[in-house]
């Protein structure tokens, strides 16, 4: 079976005068689970409402499965699953019949969409309230609603903006444990900020900072690209505010007199440093850091670019 | 096509699940029996009548209308159900469609609750806000032909011009409104009104207007009044009056002879609908793009 390609080409997107949202984003993907990671502001929504068929670039083209879906926008939206960043729902209708009224309009009909709506509310939990009038859902569970009308018309391509903002950490697990099961043979694009989300899940990322695609790759590339930049340092609890302003410090774990500490740092940072294995979350940290790509490699050939005064 | 009907039921479900569209519901029932008591307490006055009861069913109901599309806005819904394969114009027709039902079934309401009044009310006193009656029921077709003449044009175009102004402004409900309350109102006082323009039909029908009175035109009827002041004391009438008065009012619904420019009135907010019908699809496509 030929996998269907998305082409996002040189896309550029313009809300005012000089502002971009996007710059020359590029990227190619087939099926997996594309982890798109940024700041607040990196430009993730805008990409994504531009996926989803909402939002028109200001240069560039989307292809999928090689046809232009700025031009024929109903192509994607037959085989696409959305869940926007913020989103709202009626009040007075149940989860059921927003489901079958979404479902509906993505061309599900009869015992199919009753199974596929009862299929979903049981993959998000929501079955035992799927009749209860929306206006009384908390917001974990709207959230989650949302996932599941998505979800309803078995996508080929998955589009979630930040899935999990407003789910607690019960039913975050839950959407984690969901992710791989959804991935299969489908394109799954998940925006976030929060990295253990996609930790265990993501096939491949794309870091965006300030409208551009800084770093792509799988995350064991960027595990690898960060390995040689973690460090752990147990030092006195005195020693570790001058070191602290002098480091990039992922986290400090107080032990008594002294404070465990992570350190992000392109060279041994002090001479009882350990080097460590980096988390996704401290890769991601390194490749964020507010400088440019070519500063960025030069940082890490350079131990006094982040070396103390 | 399948999706028109998708959007327009769950919209028109909506809309009957809020308490304002049953409230809504009570109002029009009270409107109706006050202009079938009022038409049977002055049987002269009906077509006045008539016209002010269309008047005021169809200014109320069109303030009620016209968010459907920009709530889906409000309530973020539109990057869920925008992102659907649904058709820009199946999506503003069902809702569009529904919105106008609902109304229909409210002047409906007015209609249903004016027509059993007049049937079946009979009380020759003040009951409540009621006028008391005294001339038999004045029958089904003075009510239908104020209703499809008067009230269904101008709700249509009301309707229309509300979902339209709701939608391309994103939700400004006042501009909206001042807009319809001059449309509305102007004609209700100033004679000199361009005929096309006129969504009340107050130009044709002077009887309907507020403004400062002309001389009326002497007509029988007219003079058959002025002959019987018996007929304007409070309680009921001669009985022997009861029925040329009966004669003399039915054979003035609809006043003859119609104008020809009412009918062109008419067609021309028809064609107003249809056209601001077209630019809320449009204005829909083009945010549907830029979400």
């Amino acid at each position: 079976m030929i996998m269907p390609t998305l082409f996002i080409d040189t896309v550029s997107k313009r809300y005012e005068r000089n502002r971009w949202a996007l710059r020359e984003f590029s990227l190619r993907m087939e099926a997996g689970v594309l982890g798109l990671v940024g700041p607040n502001g990196a430009g993730k929504t805008t990409l994504l409402k531009m996926l989803a068929t909402l939002l028109l670039p200001t240069e560039g083209h989307i292809t999928w499965n090689g046809q232009d879906i700025l031009r024929h926008p109903e192509l994607v939206r037959r085989v696409m699953g959305y869940v926007p960043q913020d989103f709202g729902v009626y009040p007075r209708i149940s989860a059921r019949v927003f489901l079958h009224y979404i479902g509906e309009l993505k061309g599900l009909r009869g015992t199919h969409l009753r199974r596929r709506a009862e299929s979903v509310l049981e993959m998000v939990g929501l079955s035992a309230d799927a009749d209860r009038r929306l206006k009384t859902f908390s917001g974990g569970m709207v959230r989650r609603l949302g996932i599941a009308q998505a979800l309803l018309n078995e996508p080929r391509l998955l589009v979630l903006d930040e899935p999990t903002v407003g789910l607690d950490p019960a039913e975050r697990v839950r959407f984690r444990e969901m992710l791989p099961a959804l991935s299969g043979e489908r394109t799954v694009i998940f925006s976030t900020h929060i990295i253990s989300d996609i930790e265990a899940t993501a096939t491949h990322l794309a870091l965006l900072n300030r409208g551009r695609l800084s770093w792509t790759g799988t995350p064991e590339a960027l595990l690898a690209d960060a390995a040689a930049a973690t460090w752990t340092l147990t030092i006195p609890q005195a020693e570790f505010a001058s070191f602290r302003a002098h480091y990039r410090v992922s986290s400090a774990i107080p032990r008594g007199s002294s404070v465990e500490t992570r350190i992000l740092a392109a060279h041994q940072p002090h001479p009882q440093a350990i080097p460590a294995n980096p988390t996704l979350e401290e890769a991601y940290l390194l490749f964020q850091e507010d400088i440019g790509l070519a500063e960025r490699a030069e940082a890490f050939a350079s131990p006094e670019q982040i070396s103390p005064t | 096509m399948y999706n028109f009907w998708v959007v327009m039921k769950l919209e028109f479900r909506l809309i009957w699940r809020n308490w304002i569209t049953w409230l809504m519901v009570l109002v029009m029932l009270i409107i109706g029996a006050l202009c079938a008591t009022g038409n049977r307490n002055e049987p002269w006055g009906s077509w006045a009548n008539l016209g002010n009861t269309s008047f005021f069913v169809s200014l109320i109901l069109v303030f009620c209308t016209g968010n459907q599309i920009n709530r889906d806005r409000e309530q973020r819904l539109t990057g869920i159900v925008l992102s659907t394969p649904v058709a820009t114009p199946g999506y503003v027709l069902g809702k569009y469609i529904a919105g106008l039902a609902s109304l229909f079934l409210l002047a409906g309401a007015a209609l249903l609750s004016a027509l059993l009044v007049d049937r079946f009310y009979n009380i020759q006193n003040v009951f409540l806000i009621l006028a008391p009656v005294y001339y038999p029921p004045l029958g089904t077709q003075p009510y239908l032909i104020s209703w499809a003449w008067l009230a269904l044009i101008a709700i249509i175009f009301g309707a229309t011009f509300m979902l339209a102004c709701m939608t391309l402004t994103r939700g400004q409900r006042v501009i909206a409104s001042i807009v319809v309350l001059l449309v509305w109102a102007l004609p209700r006082f100033l004679q000199s009104m361009p005929q096309l323009l006129d969504i009340t039909a107050t130009v044709f029908y002077p009887d309907f207007s507020l403004g400062p009175a002309s001389p009326a035109p002497s007509t029988p009827f007219r003079q058959f009044l002025i002959q019987h002041p018996a007929l304007f004391q409070n309680g009921p009438p001669p009985a022997n009056l009861v029925q040329p008065v009966m004669h003399l009012s039915l054979a003035g619904i609809p006043p003859s002879p119609t104008p020809a420019m009412f009918l062109w009135n008419r067609l021309f907010f028809v064609g107003l609908s249809l056209v601001l019908l077209i630019l809320t699809i449009y204005g829909t496509h083009v945010m549907r793009r830029r979400a």
